[in-house]
C-alpha cells in the first residue's frame, strides 16, 4: 500500500508523456482508446483505495513519505484523509466522464489535447494529495499551465483573452496562497522549533494572533479568488463560458473544488481559533456571493454563463455551511462539494451537446427542443432539479444541511448570522427561477425551423448523462453513504487543532 | 618564488586562458582556412583546461594571492564554475551565425575568453583598483562584441554602450576615491576591519551609494538599465546570450563581496539597494509588455531577474545571498536556453518579431516543447527550476526583516505581470499556423543546447535539493 499514493497521482502524468512521446501512434482512434481505457483503470484503481480505506478516522490515515529537500525541510509527503479521498475519487470520476464525452466537442491535435487532460490531472490529485505546503503548492501552480494551453487552444470566442485572464487571477491568487504558506512555515520555524513544512508538523497554537490573522486573510484571498468569492469572481464566468464542454466540466466540478479544499485544509482546519472569530464575517461574504450571482444567472441568455453564476452561488452555499463550525453545517458543506461536482458536470454536459447539435448557446434562440430530443430531456430532469434543490435528488440534502447549520450558528458580534442565513436562503427562488429558465427554454415552446433536422442524444451521451442522474438521485435518497465518512470532520476539527 | 606560489593557488585558470587569449590571437596570422573550427576548438580546449586547472585551486582555507588583492575561496570557485559553464555555451551557440564575420573568428574568441577572463579576475578581486580594472576589461570586451555585427544598428549599440559605460566607470572610480579619502585603503577586507569598529560618517555612506549605483550599471538595474534594451537589439543573439550572463555574473559576485565587507555596516544601504531591486523588477515588468520584438523582450527579462538576484543579495543573510546563488545558477540553463532558440528562429526564418513565431508548436513541437519549459522557468512556474528559485528567495526575504518582507511582496505581485509577458510569448507559440515556411537545414550544437538546457532546468525544478545545498555551503564560506 506504501506506493498506492504516488502511483495515482502520477500514472496520469506518465500517460501524459507517453501519448506526446514519438513512440505513440498518430492515429485519432487508438489516442481516444488509450485515453479512455487509462481513465477507467484509473477509476477503478480509485474505487478499490476506497475499498481499503479506513474512513472511520479524521486524521491522515493513509502517509507516504519521500526525501525531497532537506536542507529546507521540505519532504514530499502524500497523505489521504476521507476528505481528500474522497476528493479525489470525485476527480478520477470527472476526469473519465469528460474523457468519454470529448468526442464530439473536441476536433483537432488529440495527442495534445489528452496529454494536458492528464497532465490537469495530475496536478489536481496531487494537490488533493499534498501532505506538504510547498508540495501542495507545487501542485497548485502546476495545474495552471495545462489549463492554460486548453482554454487557449480549445475554447470559442475571445479565447485568448479569456485564457489570460484565467492564467493572471490564478496567478495573482497564488501570490496570496505561498505569502501565507512562507509565513506559516517560519512562524511555525519560530514557535515550535521545528523546520518542516509537513501538515502533521504545523501547530498553530503558539502563533501570535496578529500572525494567524494576517496568515488567514492572505491565504482566504487565495483560496477565495479559485472558490471564487463574489469580489474576486470575476474570471469565472467568461471562463466557464469559453472553454470547451469538456474543459469546463473539470474548471466547475475539480478546479472550484481546490479553493474549497484549501479553505477547508488551511482556513478551517489549521486556523481554526482564527476562524472562529471572522465566521460571521465569512458567512456574510457568503450570503452576498449567494445573492449575487443569483441575481447575475437570472439575466443571462448564455446557458453557459448561467450554470457558471449558479457555481458561484453554489459555492457560497459551501462557505456558508462550512462557517457555522458545527457538525450539520460543515457535512452540509462538504456534501455540497460533491453534489455541485455532479451537477455542474451534468448541465454543461447538456449545454455541451446543445451547442454541438445546434450551433449556439444562446437561450433566446433555443426552444421546442424536448420534441426533437427526449431522451436529453428526460435525463436532464433531474440534474436540472437537482441544481435547484428539489428534495430526494443531492442537491436538496446540501443546501439543507448547509442552511440548517447556519442557522445553529451562535454569534455575539454585530453580525446577526441568523438574519444573514435567512436572506441567503432566498437562494432557493432564484434558482429555482434560473433552472426552470434553462428548462422551460430548451424543450418547451415552439420549435425553430431552423433546428428542425437536429437528432437526440446518441446512447453514449445518454448513459453518461444517466451515471449522473443515477448518482444524484442516490445521494438525495440515501445521504448516509457520504455524511456518515464526511461528518467525522465535523466532530473532529475541534480536536484536531491538537494534530495540526 | 612567491608569485610562483601565488600562481600555483589562485591563478592558475585565468593564466591558462591568457595563454588560449594568445595563442588565438597568433594563430589568426596563420591560420585562414577553416578559421571558425579552428578557433573554436582551441577556444573550447582552453576552457576546458581551465575547467581542470580549478581543482587544483586553493580553496579551504582562503588564500589571498599578490599581496591580497587577489582572493580565491569556494565563493569564488563557485561563481568561476558558472562563468565557464556560460562560456562553454557561449562558444557552442556561436555557430552558423548571421551576420557573424566569419573570417574575424579568432578575434571573436579571443575577445569572448578576454571577457572570462576580465569576469574571473573581477570575481576574484579583493581590491577596488584590481575590480576596476577588470569591470574597464569586461566592458571592453563587451564592447567589440557589440558592434561586431557588420549592419549599422550593432554600431549604434557598441558606441552607445561605450559611452554610457564610461561613464558609469567614472561614478566608480568617484566612489572608490572617496572611500580611499576617508579609510587611507582600497583593499576591501581592510577597509572592512577599519569600519568594524567605528561610526559611519556621512561621506562614506555617499562613497558606497556611488559605487552602488555604478555596479547597477553593470547589472542592468535602476537607474542605469536604458542602455540594456538597445544594446541587446543591436547585437547578434548570441552576443546577447553573453551580455545578459557574463558580465552580470561576475558583476553579481562583486557586489556581494561588497555588500558583505561595506555595505553591511549601513542597514539603510541594504534597504536602498533592495527598493531599487523592487523597481527594477516592476520597471523590467511593465516595460516588457508592450514590446514585440524579441530580443527587445528578452532584455525587459533578463532585467526583472538582475531585480530578483539583487534583491536576495540586498537582504545580506546566509539564506538570501544561497538564493541569491541559487537564483543565477538556475537562470544561467534558462536565459541560455531562451536565446537559443531565438537563434534557431532567427536563423531557420529571419525574422525577430514575436508575432512571427505564430504556430510553431505545429511545425516543431519538442523545440516548442523545450522552448515553453525555459520559458515557464522564466515566469516561475513548476515543474522548472525557476519555481523553486523564486519560492527560495522569497521564503528567504520572509525569514529576515518585516521591511524586507513588506518589499519582497510587493516584487511577488510585480510577478504576475512578467507571467503575462512570458505567457504572451507561449500563447503565439501555440496557435494556429498562418503560412508554411520551410525549414532549413540545421546543425547539431544550438539544438542541443536548448534541450540540454531545458532538461537541467527540469530537473533541477524536481530535486533541486543537491543545488540549495551546494549554495548554502557556498554562502557559508564568503
Amino acid at each position: 500500500m506504501n506506493y498506492i499514493i504516488p502511483l495515482v497521482i502520477f500514472t496520469p502524468l506518465m500517460m501524459s508523456l507517453f501519448i506526446m512521446s514519438p513512440l505513440f501512434s498518430d492515429d485519432e482512434k487508438i489516442i481516444r482508446r488509450t485515453a479512455k481505457g487509462f481513465s477507467i483503470f484509473h477509476f477503478t484503481l480509485m474505487i478499490l483505495l476506497t475499498a481499503f480505506f479506513n474512513f472511520s478516522q479524521s486524521e491522515f490515515t493513509m502517509k507516504t513519505s519521500y526525501k525531497w529537500i532537506e536542507v529546507l525541510g521540505i519532504n514530499a509527503n502524500f497523505e489521504f484523509d476521507s476528505l481528500s479521498l474522497l476528493l479525489t475519487v470525485l476527480t478520477s470520476f470527472i476526469f473519465l466522464l469528460s474523457v468519454f464525452i470529448s468526442k464530439n466537442m473536441i476536433k483537432r491535435s488529440y495527442r495534445l489535447y489528452y496529454s494536458l487532460i492528464f497532465v490537469l490531472q495530475s496536478a489536481v490529485t496531487g494537490v488533493f494529495g499534498a501532505g506538504d505546503l510547498f508540495l501542495f503548492f507545487l501542485f497548485w501552480e502546476l495545474e495552471l499551465i495545462p489549463m492554460y494551453l486548453l482554454l487557449l487552444k480549445w475554447g470559442s470566442g475571445n479565447k485568448q483573452k479569456t485564457a489570460m485572464k484565467f492564467l493572471l487571477y490564478t496567478f495573482f491568487g497564488s501570490i496570496f496562497i505561498i505569502a501565507g504558506f512562507l509565513l506559516l512555515y517560519y512562524w511555525n520555524f519560530i514557535s515550535n522549533g521545528i523546520l518542516s513544512s509537513d501538515f502533521n508538523n504545523i501547530n498553530t497554537i503558539f502563533i501570535p494572533d496578529g500572525i494567524k490573522a494576517l496568515i488567514f486573510v492572505l491565504l482566504f484571498i487565495g483560496f477565495g479568488i479559485k472558490l471564487p468569492v463574489v469580489p474576486l469572481h470575476s474570471w469565472l464566468p467568461d471562463v466557464h463560458t469559453q472553454a470547451a464542454t469538456p474543459v469546463s466540466i473539470i474548471l466547475s466540478s475539480i478546479l472550484l473544488k481546490m479553493g474549497a479544499y484549501g479553505i477547508f485544509r488551511f482556513n478551517l482546519q489549521m486556523l481554526e481559533t482564527v476562524y472562529e472569530i471572522l465566521a460571521p464575517f465569512i458567512m456574510l461574504l457568503a450570503a452576498i456571493s449567494i445573492i449575487y450571482a443569483g441575481f447575475c444567472a437570472i439575466n443571462q441568455k448564455d446557458i453557459k454563463r448561467i450554470i457558471a453564476y449558479s457555481g458561484i452561488a453554489h459555492m457560497g452555499i459551501f462557505l456558508l455551511g462550512i462557517s457555522s463550525l458545527n457538525e450539520t453545517g460543515i457535512t452540509g458543506g462538504i456534501f455540497q462539494l460533491f453534489s455541485h461536482a455532479l451537477i455542474s458536470a451534468g448541465l454543461f454536459t447538456i449545454a455541451g451537446i446543445i451547442y454541438v447539435k445546434c450551433g449556439t448557446k444562446n437561450l433566446l434562440k433555443l426552444q421546442g427542443l424536448g420534441e426533437k430530443m427526449p431522451r436529453l430531456m428526460l435525463i436532464s430532469i433531474p440534474v436540472i432539479f437537482a441544481g435547484m434543490g428539489i428534495p430526494l435528488l443531492a442537491g436538496f440534502v446540501a443546501e439543507f444541511l448547509s442552511f440548517t447549520g447556519a442557522f445553529l450558528f451562535q454569534s455575539e458580534g454585530i453580525i446577526n448570522t441568523k438574519l444573514i442565513t435567512l436572506i441567503a436562503l432566498s437562494s432557493v427562488i432564484f434558482c429555482s427561477v434560473y433552472m426552470l429558465k434553462i428548462f422551460h427554454g430548451l424543450f418547451f415552446g415552439e420549435i425553430t425551423k431552423r433546428l428542425n433536422k437536429i437528432s437526440d442524444i446518441n446512447i453514449p451521451q445518454f448513459a453518461a448523462l444517466a451515471v449522473i442522474a443515477l448518482y444524484l438521485i442516490i445521494f438525495g435518497i440515501f445521504p448516509s453513504i457520504l455524511t456518515n465518512t464526511i461528518s467525522i470532520y465535523s466532530t473532529v476539527t475541534y480536536n484536531i487543532a491538537g494534530v495540526f | 618564488m612567491e608569485i610562483i606560489k601565488d600562481i600555483q593557488n589562485a591563478f592558475l585558470p585565468e593564466l591558462i586562458i591568457v595563454i588560449f587569449i594568445v595563442l588565438n590571437i597568433i594563430l589568426s596570422l596563420f591560420i585562414r582556412k577553416n578559421a571558425y573550427k579552428t578557433a573554436k576548438i582551441i577556444t573550447s580546449t582552453g576552457l576546458v583546461f581551465a575547467c581542470i586547472a580549478m581543482f587544483f585551486v586553493q580553496l579551504i582555507p582562503e588564500y589571498y594571492a599578490f599581496n591580497g588583492v587577489y582572493l580565491s575561496n569556494i565563493f569564488t570557485c563557485t561563481f568561476k564554475i558558472m562563468l565557464l559553464i556560460c562560456a562553454f555555451f557561449a562558444v557552442f551557440i556561436s555557430g552558423n551565425l548571421t551576420g557573424l564575420r566569419k573570417q574575424k573568428s579568432f578575434e571573436f574568441f579571443s575577445l569572448l575568453l578576454s571577457g572570462i577572463l576580465s569576469g574571473f579576475s573581477l570575481v576574484s578581486s579583493n581590491d577596488f583598483i584590481t575590480a576596476f580594472i577588470s569591470i574597464e576589461i569586461l566592458s571592453i570586451s563587451c564592447y567589440f562584441l557589440t558592434g561586431f555585427n557588420t549592419n549599422r544598428k550593432s554600431k549604434e549599440a557598441a558606441l552607445k554602450y561605450l559611452i554610457t559605460g564610461a561613464a558609469s566607470s567614472a561614478v566608480f572610480l568617484l566612489g572608490v576615491s572617496y572611500l580611499y579619502g576617508i579609510t587611507g585603503s582600497i583593499s576591501l577586507s581592510e577597509i572592512s576591519n577599519i569600519y568594524a569598529n567605528s561610526t559611519i560618517n556621512p561621506l562614506f555612506f555617499i562613497a558606497c551609494l556611488l559605487i552602488l549605483l555604478s555596479l547597477m550599471f553593470k547589472i542592468g538595474c535602476i537607474p542605469f538599465n536604458n542602455w540594456i534594451i538597445d544594446v541587446y537589439e543591436g547585437a547578434a543573439y548570441n552576443i546577447c546570450a553573453y551580455l545578459s550572463l557574463i558580465p552580470k555574473i561576475s558583476a553579481f559576485a562583486f557586489i556581494i563581496n561588497v555588500f558583505i565587507c561595506i555595505f553591511s555596516f549601513s542597514p539603510v544601504l541594504k534597504i536602498i539597494s533592495a527598493i531599487i531591486a523592487l523597481y527594477t523588477i516592476i520597471y523590467g515588468a511593465l516595460g516588457a509588455i508592450k514590446q514585440s520584438n524579441i530580443k527587445r523582450l528578452y532584455a525587459y527579462s533578463s532585467i526583472i531577474h538582475s531585480g530578483f538576484i539583487l534583491f536576495g543579495i540586498s537582504i545580506l543573510t546566509v539564506y538570501s545571498v544561497s538564493a541569491s546563488i541559487f537564483y543565477i545558477f538556475t537562470y544561467i540553463f534558462m536565459n541560455i536556453g531562451i536565446w537559443t532558440a531565438s537563434i534557431i528562429y532567427n536563423r531557420d526564418y529571419k525574422t525577430d518579431e514575436i508575432g512571427d513565431y505564430k504556430g510553431l508548436f505545429s511545425k516543431r513541437p519538442y523545440f516548442t516543447t523545450a522552448l515553453t519549459i525555459c520559458l515557464i522557468s522564466l515566469a516561475g512556474l513548476p515543474p522548472a527550476s525557476g519555481f523553486f528559485a523564486k519560492i527560495y528567495l522569497f521564503s528567504s526575504a520572509f525569514r529576515s526583516d518585516f521591511i524586507f518582507m513588506t518589499l519582497m511582496f510587493a516584487a511577488m505581485l510585480a510577478t504576475v505581470v512578467s507571467i503575462f509577458v512570458y505567457f504572451k510569448i507561449i500563447k503565439v507559440l501555440y496557435e494556429k499556423p498562418s503560412n508554411e515556411i520551410t525549414i532549413t537545414k540545421q546543425g547539431i550544437f544550438p539544438g542541443i543546447i536548448l534541450y540540454v538546457c531545458a532538461l537541467i532546468t527540469l530537473l533541477i525544478g524536481i530535486y533541486p535539493n543537491i543545488l540549495i545545498k551546494i549554495c548554502q555551503i557556498v554562502s557559508y564560506y564568503i
